[in-house]
């Protein structure tokens, strides 16, 4: 896996064959199919914005690692152009101690393009944005979003998905897991605007508290002002389900075992996209110990 | 030898008084099949021995070698050596067969379980029970046909090798071949170490698995117990005669 880090604004390694990067933007080329994953670090910047630019016809993976122990207020603004017909996974694993985070995405996707987002958020106290615009005809989204909080943390995590064009498709399925006294407010909108004849949104939002004293807010927000559309969106909250809880009790595991194994399985999806080792066993074990 | 000992059994759902005072005594190397008409208790009893939090036994005792079980959370009855093989066994998304089976070895043997070692027993009961060679990394129950899963309760039996397994109408919902499957498993399963209670309201799985008790329960209570002559008389006469011969009144309800 090629890595690419960054930090105060510049980048610290050799950067892969024809990208380029100039004034905090990084160009990927065009009719490319990456094979492997590329991995981008942005390390201990408490102020970074990045642009990313996936060109024509290319497909790619990235996973964007987004560290720091700095306890300050942090601010990063992150923006992503998928060109027409690029296809493109994107991978966010955002590990911050600040006490004020503010992580914000901003999407577009052209023509046809396809994105995948994944984020997982194991921050403390953060305010996550991830904006999706669907600018071109046929273009695609579908996000995935989970975040884990516990002891006093708190985290907001807006998703927003707007459909600027016909026959676009946007999917989301966010999962907010709180644990003792963490707090956590998912908001999913998807905005479907006139004249973008079929149209698919699609939202899940899912909320699970494993203590009395954690609170989890879901609002699943749907805006349609097209008729020509299929859309559908439910949410759930609660503890976990007790009948999995006592199948899994009853061979053998501890309530403890047993709400780990659960919790662990919501996020299998996207532990199973981390395709850096260290990294994952690194986010398994951090989410394993707000649980 | 191990034993399992049910004494004057009340069991109570939402306020309802199902069983009405169940006395069972079960011994390794035994089995007992539990018959009688939908909705007489026989599921409660499954359940409320393994200690679903729904259930409520208001009086009562039972004890699996003289260790209360009753006073026992439900993974403390497991590690005790009970098994429940449930009618609905639940799903658990992205938590794997062999994880989940992995895990679950290591509460109940209190042993390390090495990783090789698992593979090779785990994929070996997955062959003798004839199902998909994925099962392994396939998710828990997740998309499982209702066939699958109850062989992969009676997989997890194998694996698992309690004292003692209730079996909950293990045979509902499965067709001839699973059914002489899960048969064949189960009776090979029988020895001086392990003994099993078998719910049912069919007499087919009895084709498979020769009960050496056979129960007829009825309104929350055991009325008549003897051998595998009652299997014939409930085969051929269904459950209305045990109204005149035992001079008791019921009505069959759902379950």
């Amino acid at each position: 896996m090629r890595e690419i880090v960054i930090k105060d604004h510049q980048i610290q390694s050799k950067l892969p064959k024809d990208f380029l990067f100039e004034d905090q933007k990084l160009i990927i080329p065009k009719n490319i199919h990456y094979e492997n994953p590329i991995k981008i670090t942005v390390q201990d910047d408490n102020n970074e914005t990045l642009e990313i630019v996936v060109s024509e016809n290319t497909s790619i993976k990235i996973i964007l690692e987004l560290v720091s122990q700095e306890v300050t207020p942090n601010h990063y603004k992150f923006l992503l152009t998928a060109k027409q017909n690029a296809q493109v996974k994107y991978l966010l694993v955002s590990e911050l101690s600040s006490k004020k985070a503010l992580v914000e995405h901003y999407f577009t996707a052209a023509r046809d393009a396809k994105l995948d987002l994944i984020g997982g958020f194991v921050s403390d106290v953060i305010d996550a944005k991830m904006h999706v615009e669907l600018q071109g005809e046929g273009a695609e989204v579908k996000m995935r979003a989970v975040a884990v909080s516990s002891d006093e943390n708190k985290q907001n995590i807006d998703v927003l998905i707007i459909h600027q064009a016909p026959h676009t498709i946007g999917d989301m399925t966010n999962i907010g897991i709180a644990n003792k006294k963490g707090r956590i407010v998912l908001n999913g909108v998807e905005k479907i605007e006139k004249g973008m004849k079929q149209a698919n949104a699609f939202q899940t939002l899912k909320g699970i508290i494993t203590s009395d004293q954690a609170i989890v807010e879901v609002n699943p927000i749907l805006l349609i002002d097209e008729y020509d559309v299929k859309a559908g969106h439910g949410a759930t909250i609660g503890k976990i389900e007790e009948n999995q809880l006592y199948y899994l009790m009853s061979r053998g595991l501890t309530q403890r075992e047993s709400e780990r194994l659960i919790i662990n399985g919501f996020l299998q999806p996207i532990i199973d996209e981390i395709d850096d080792e260290p990294l994952r066993e690194r986010f398994v074990n951090l989410v394993n110990s707000r649980i | 030898m191990a034993k399992l000992e049910i004494k004057n059994l009340h069991v109570g759902i939402e306020g309802k008084e199902i069983l009405k005072g169940v006395d069972l005594v079960v011994n390794s190397g035994e089995v007992h099949a539990i018959m009688g008409p939908n909705g007489t208790g026989k599921s409660t009893l499954a359940s409320a021995l393994m200690g679903h939090p729904k259930y409520e036994v208001t009086e009562g005792e039972a004890y699996l070698d003289g260790q209360n079980i009753l006073e026992m959370e439900v993974d403390e009855r497991a590690r005790a050596g009970l098994f429940l093989a449930m009618q609905y066994p639940a799903e658990v998304p992205g938590v794997t067969n062999s994880d989940f089976m992995r895990q679950a070895l290591k509460a109940t043997s209190g042993k390390e379980v090495g990783l090789f070692e698992f593979a090779l027993k785990y994929e070996k009961t997955v062959e003798e029970l004839k199902m998909r060679p994925d099962l392994a990394h396939r998710y828990l129950n997740e998309g499982f046909s209702g066939g699958e899963r109850k062989r992969n309760e009676i997989l997890q039996l194998k694996v698992l090798k309690p004292k003692f397994a209730i079996l909950d109408e293990i045979d509902s919902g499965l067709d001839v071949d699973a059914l002489k499957i899960v048969g064949s498993n189960v009776s090979d399963l029988v020895n001086d170490e392990f003994g099993c209670i078998l719910i049912t309201h069919y007499q087919r799985i009895l084709d498979y698995i020769k009960p050496t008790n056979v129960h007829i329960m009825i309104d929350g209570k055991i009325v008549l117990s003897g051998g595998q002559e009652l299997i014939e008389k409930i085969d051929q006469n269904g459950y209305e005669w045990i109204k005149d011969e035992l001079g008791i009144e019921f009505v069959e309800g759902e379950e």
